[in-house]
């Protein structure tokens, strides 16, 4: 287990607001690693900054020994919280251009998984439903074959059998060499597929350790533990 | 990289303005065949008045289409990399001043074909038979007149197509610092205010070296043509530096 | 759908699962185990964690590795065997518990259980 994600002393303000202070975090590669906190906690923040959208105030970054550029968001996949398909594009267009830029992605993997959830790949992207939007964006994230891949709330605002489809989705594309960095509200859902844990307040960490290891230590669920560290 | 991201670029012009280089081509060639129309056909139905619309649509067109391109191209870079689309594009593995390029040189291309357009369908119109109709001088309109022009002045023409780069540059500039920054209410109306600012000041330098083609006029229609190239280049680069630095989508 | 409690680390919970069944005989002695990747899916959990649980049972002995072929289930019988003691032992003691608990003897519950036995399979 190699070093994957190393930030070091990371500080980010938003007009003379911190989102982040001073934040040490390493992560290994080929782990789950849950990142928890309430809302304004700093946890987008965090994922922008490793997935090149925002640059840091203070402090680096490094994503396998690179810092965060064109390198690093070559073997980062990333799945912000919006819809990022500019609205004129094809389902096809789009698949097109995953394939032109990233080396990584597997067309006929993705174009599988569009074909069970009955997606023509001839539709324009507004003519798709709001799920099925959503899983589009899922499906082209989890078919880069990626090290890292950033899911920001990948199940938030989702009904529970797509909750499902979609942690099924992330499980099963899963390689173990690979990472991945999910942020959620939703932590009893993805109880059972995390590894790690790492909890987030007010831009400072304040937990961060392994799953099944807090849950023996605790003698309680992870959502408990959360609710604990984070009582109002 | 930078090709797949023109590629790109091109693409989303044809689809959205393409259509109307179609129309511009299809109306003049509709009014052409017009004129070949007998003067009984034309007296009897009311061939005049429709003709002197497509004219006028024609006309209007020429004038429309340009600020069109340059409308969309701001469109274009204003979502492709400050709204939701921008989670796409500054996560894609090119450095960001590649972005920028492919937008400046996308547009300059658009411009390219949106005159080219306009030209065919010109030369079209001139092929007709329109002066029976309309009491025009047509052979200034003619295909051979503009390529003599453009022959005679090809330091003009360079001329212009920086000019266009610097107003393009102006106007990717001008965006970004609205964008990063968070600078709401100024929106279009400054934007526009800038695009017809630069149309005036520009195209009166242009006229001046027109008339300048001698010995000493091509080392002033150097610099300045060297000058337009620098302020565009800085202005490309303070868009970069904007960009990498303070990016807030 | 394998259920699992959230406030118990979930590896040693997969354990439980995967030991009832190579108990129940549902995983024969010597027969090959289904893929870390194929449990995992079925059990919708992190491969990870299936693989931290497979090798505990594998540190237990009642699987072994084999570089290629996948993972085997012992052919050791009697390593089973008190196992399957061991949990029935288990369940005696919690069975006498209980029934301390309603004031009721094993012999009371002896008929029952032979009833239920037949009629079960």
């Amino acid at each position: 287990m190699s070093e994957l994600i190393n930030v070091s002393g990371v500080s980010k303000c938003y007009s003379s607001k911190p989102a982040l202070e001073n934040i040490f975090l390493t992560l290994e590669s080929g782990r789950i690693t849950a990142l928890l906190g309430p809302n304004g906690s700093g946890k987008t923040t965090l994922i922008k900054l490793l997935s090149g959208l925002l640059t840091p105030d203070y402090g680096t970054i490094t994503i396998n020994g690179l810092p965060v550029g064109p390198e690093t968001k070559a073997i980062v996949s990333y799945l912000p919280d919006r819809t990022f398909i500019p609205k004129w594009m094809k389902v096809s267009d789009i698949l097109d251009l995953f394939q032109d830029f990233y080396a990584d992605f597997r067309r006929e993997a993705a174009e599988g998984m569009l074909k069970r959830l009955n997606i023509d790949l001839g539709i324009k992207t507004k003519a798709l439903s709001k799920g099925n939007l959503e899983k589009l964006h899922l499906v082209l994230v989890m078919s880069r074959n990626a090290k890292l891949y950033l899911l920001d709330e990948p199940i938030a605002g989702v009904d529970p059998a797509a909750r499902d489809y979609i942690l099924d989705t992330i499980i099963t594309n899963y390689d173990p060499s690979a990472t991945i960095l999910m942020s959620t509200h939703l932590i009893t859902d993805i109880e059972r597929i995390i590894d790690d844990v790492v909890m987030i307040h007010d831009g400072r960490i304040r937990l961060h350790g392994a799953a099944d290891d807090l849950r023996g230590q605790y003698g309680k669920s992870i959502d408990e533990i959360f609710r604990e560290v984070f009582r109002c | 990289m930078l090709s797949k991201l023109l590629k790109y670029d091109i693409l989303y012009f044809f689809k959205n303005i393409g259509i109307l280089y179609i129309v511009y081509i299809g109306i003049a060639a509709v009014l052409s065949l017009l004129t070949l129309m007998s003067d009984e056909t034309i007296k009897h139905t009311y061939g005049g008045i429709v003709f002197i619309t497509f004219f006028c649509i024609l006309f209007i067109l020429a004038y429309a289409i340009p600020i069109l391109v340059i409308a969309d191209s701001s469109r274009r870079f204003k979502n492709n990399l400050f709204s939701d689309e921008g989670y796409l594009t500054h996560t894609l593995p090119v450095p960001s001043w590649q972005l920028i390029l492919s937008k400046l040189i996308a547009s300059l291309i658009n411009m390219f074909v949106a005159y080219a357009a306009i030209f065919t369908g010109v030369m079209i119109f001139s092929m007709s038979k329109a002066d029976r109709i309309i009491d025009l001088n047509l052979s200034s309109l003619s295909v051979g007149w503009q390529i003599e022009l453009f022959k005679e002045n090809t330091m003009a023409v360079a001329i212009i197509i920086a000019c266009l780069a610097l107003l393009i540059m102006t106007d990717f500039l001008f965006i970004t610092i609205k964008a990063t920054f968070s600078i709401k209410g100024l929106g279009v109306l400054a934007n526009l205010g800038i695009f017809f600012a630069l149309c005036f000041i520009l195209p009166f330098f242009a006229a001046v070296c027109f008339g300048e083609i001698n010995a000493d006029g091509w080392i002033q229609m150097l610099i300045f043509t060297s000058g337009i190239l620098l302020i565009s280049a800085g202005m490309f680069f303070l868009t970069d530096l904007l960009i990498k630095k303070s990016l807030n989508i | 759908m394998w259920e699992f409690n959230n406030n118990k680390p979930v590896y040693m919970q997969i354990v439980d699962v995967i030991m009832s069944r190579i108990s129940s005989g549902e995983y024969p002695p010597g027969s090959r185990l289904p893929s870390v990747r194929e449990l995992a899916a079925e059990a919708r959990v992190n491969p990870n964690t299936m693989q931290r649980a497979l090798a505990e049972i594998e540190r237990n002995g009642f699987i072994c590795s084999q570089r290629t072929a996948g993972k085997f289930v012992t052919n050791n019988n009697e390593l089973v065997k008190s196992e399957n003691r061991k949990r029935a032992e288990d369940l005696a003691i919690y069975v006498v518990s209980e029934l301390k608990k309603i004031n009721m003897s094993v012999d009371d519950i002896v008929p029952l259980l032979k009833e239920h036995e037949l009629k079960g399979e």
